[in-house]
């Protein structure tokens, strides 16, 4: 074997396949003409490479166009609001050309890459906050003052309460701020001893009698109050407003449900604590939203007459959702929204869908026995189901995994009779 | 992709429709049944979605599929190895045909008696026999154009050794498939 033809074995693949610069396999292709060994070896590749291209493609199944269209939709719209959020510094692409694309970012290009990402910036974030933090602390309230020795660290006394941030520390701050509380709580500070239920004298005392007997204002009476009772007042507008579905997203917006949970909560957590509140808690929230009506807040105003009942986020469609979750891969959700959609007035189309995919979700769970129940049910009953042939395709997976030939047989009869066009589907 | 990255709504669905038939291919001759294939498939163009925003440009679309594809696919039977299945070449009962044989694909009608008929099932039983390393590098290059740089990417090999495997592919697909030279050498 000369060098020439070293070297032609060592190219053939490059040489077969077209990824040699024109002027190279050139040169190669006329030592095949002068060579037989050579030529002999190029045309046995370029043989098999003829025969492979009898093969033809294979097409997958149309049913996920629409779920994966759908999702790209949505990641699209993603995208398109965080361009318009994002400061513009460069327009995308703009530096870069078709030819750089084929090659790759550039040296610089990588660096403004890696000095721009997010990582980074994040990670330079929490660097700063952490070396100002280390600065505040040498250099703060808690620094040693004189008189200190070693390493004594002196404690400011405690910032007084001046406006509470919530009804608990409304009720928390009133009870210290009264003159009668106060000796409850020199009480409460007295060295510690057994705990000892209040006695009936001290529930009769008058101070704690004071201390029941006050009204429970919501956040008090200064300016402060006037804005939390505006804050309080929308948010319950909010809460109460019904939020509508945006067409292509599922997510849900919270909304105010949570108010109440905290109220009751706050409310048990105080019975248990043995102070007893004469006003429920409601009455507070009630007080504060009738003043924001009573100040001409317009939302809560729309909402003066009595509270309805909590509206929980209207369900986008149970059908979209299941599919949407079936795509995600979150089978459970995706059950529990089509077996809604079963329960609900729904169209053929949505309904055969729903039991398609329910069964497709005991598939995907290993649960071949229930998903066949599916399956058949879908045979049975939807014969013109536009998506049959992947449902046979998949039922015939499971008949197969369970042993049963003669339904997988069946199954691939149908198969046939479908693409062969003798049973018509929607 | 990178207008797909700047929000346009309907740039993926070309890339889609381009590489939806190449992977969906890809997978059944290399790894599985059509049925898993598809699941394949549509999982995997759900992680190009996700991963969309961290595509960057520093290799081709076509790579980073299929690369997609490819551990997808390896994950798939590697959870899948321990699931007992009915065996396509099982035979149903003493020379009968096997579940296989009985069980249709999208290969043209079996009962047709051409050369071409039978030149795809030996082309396609001859790649059965490929090991996978050998296959899935011929399958990537045959079938779907990505040049040797760009396989060895994906299949994460040196380039010459990808080269090496195409060639000991391409021999043994020969040896196969010596029968039908004659046939195949009246083709275009």
């Amino acid at each position: 074997m000369t060098d020439e033809c070293k070297q032609f074995d060592s190219l053939l693949m490059d040489l077969a396949y077209g990824e040699l610069p024109e002027h190279r396999a050139e040169e190669l292709r006329n030592h095949a003409e002068q060579c037989a060994t050579c030529r002999a070896a190029l045309d046995e590749v370029m043989l098999v490479r003829k025969m492979s291209t009898q093969l033809p493609p294979l097409e997958p199944t149309e049913s996920m166009d629409a779920i994966i269209l759908h999702q790209a939709t949505e990641a699209a719209d993603q995208f398109a609001k965080q361009k318009t959020s994002e400061p513009v510094t460069e327009k995308a692409g703009a530096g870069l050309s078709p030819a750089t694309i084929d090659r790759g970012p550039s040296l610089q290009e990588r660096l403004r890459a890696f000095f721009l990402s997010p990582a980074l910036a994040t990670a330079a974030v929490v660097a700063l906050v952490l070396v100002i933090s280390f600065f505040l602390v040498q250099k703060g309230p808690l620094q040693d003052k004189p008189g200190l020795e070693g390493n004594q660290i002196a404690f400011e006394a405690p910032i007084p309460l001046t406006e509470p941030t919530d009804i608990q520390d409304q009720d928390d701050a009133e009870e210290e701020a009264s003159p009668a509380a106060e000796e409850s709580l020199k009480e409460s500070m007295a060295p510690s001893k057994p705990f000892e239920p209040k006695s009936e004298q001290h529930r009769a005392s008058p101070a704690n009698m004071a201390r029941r007997s006050a009204p429970k204002r919501g956040y008090g009476s200064g300016s402060l109050a006037k804005e939390k009772a505006t804050e309080d007042a929308l948010y319950q507008a909010d809460y109460l407003r019904p939020t509508e579905p945006v067409l292509g997203t599922t997510t849900r917006k919270k909304t105010g449900a949570m108010a109440p949970k905290s109220a009751a909560k706050r409310k048990d957590a105080k019975q248990q604590s043995g102070l007893v509140d004469d006003a429920p808690n409601g009455l507070v929230l009630d007080e504060a939203r009738e003043e924001a009506v009573a100040g001409g807040y317009p939302a809560a105003q729309a909402q003066a007459e009595p509270t309805p009942k909590a509206l929980s986020n209207p369900p986008t469609s149970d059908f979209r959702m299941g599919t949407d979750a079936y795509t995600r891969g979150d089978c459970k959700t995706a059950t529990a929204a089509f077996t809604r959609v079963l329960n609900q007035p729904s169209s053929v189309h949505e309904e055969a869908y729903a039991i398609h995919h329910l069964g497709a979700c005991e598939k995907r769970q290993g649960r071949c026995a229930k998903a066949i129940r599916w399956y058949e049910r879908l045979f049975a009953g939807y014969p013109r189901y536009k998506n049959m042939v992947d449902a046979l395709r998949e039922g015939r997976s499971c008949y197969l995994r369970l042993g049963q030939t003669q339904k997988a047989q069946s199954a691939t009869d149908r198969i046939n009779r479908i693409m062969g066009g003798a049973e018509k589907l929607d | 992709m990178q207008r797909f990255q700047n929000g346009d709504r309907d740039a993926f669905e070309g890339l889609y429709q381009r590489y939806k038939a190449p992977i969906f291919t890809f997978l059944v001759r290399q790894y599985t049944s059509q049925d898993n294939a598809n699941e394949i498939t549509q999982e995997v163009f759900i992680r190009v979605i996700r991963n969309a925003a961290s595509f960057r440009h520093g290799s081709k679309f076509a790579t980073w599929i299929f690369t997609i594809a490819r551990n997808l696919a390896i994950d798939f039977l590697r959870k899948a190895k321990h699931r007992a299945y009915a065996s396509l070449d099982q035979q149903m009962g003493d020379n009968g045909p096997t579940l296989g044989d009985r069980i249709a694909g999208n290969s043209p009608n079996p009962d047709q008696a051409s050369a071409q008929s039978n030149l795809r099932d030996d082309i396609t039983q001859a790649l059965a026999k490929l090991p996978d390393d050998q296959r899935e590098v011929f399958l990537l290059r045959e079938y779907h154009g990505l040049p040797f740089r760009e396989i060895a990417t994906v299949v994460n090999a040196k380039e010459g050794t990808v080269k090496s495997r195409m060639r000991y592919a391409l021999e043994t697909l020969r040896h196969e498939l010596a029968h039908h030279a004659d046939y195949a050498r009246t083709l275009p």
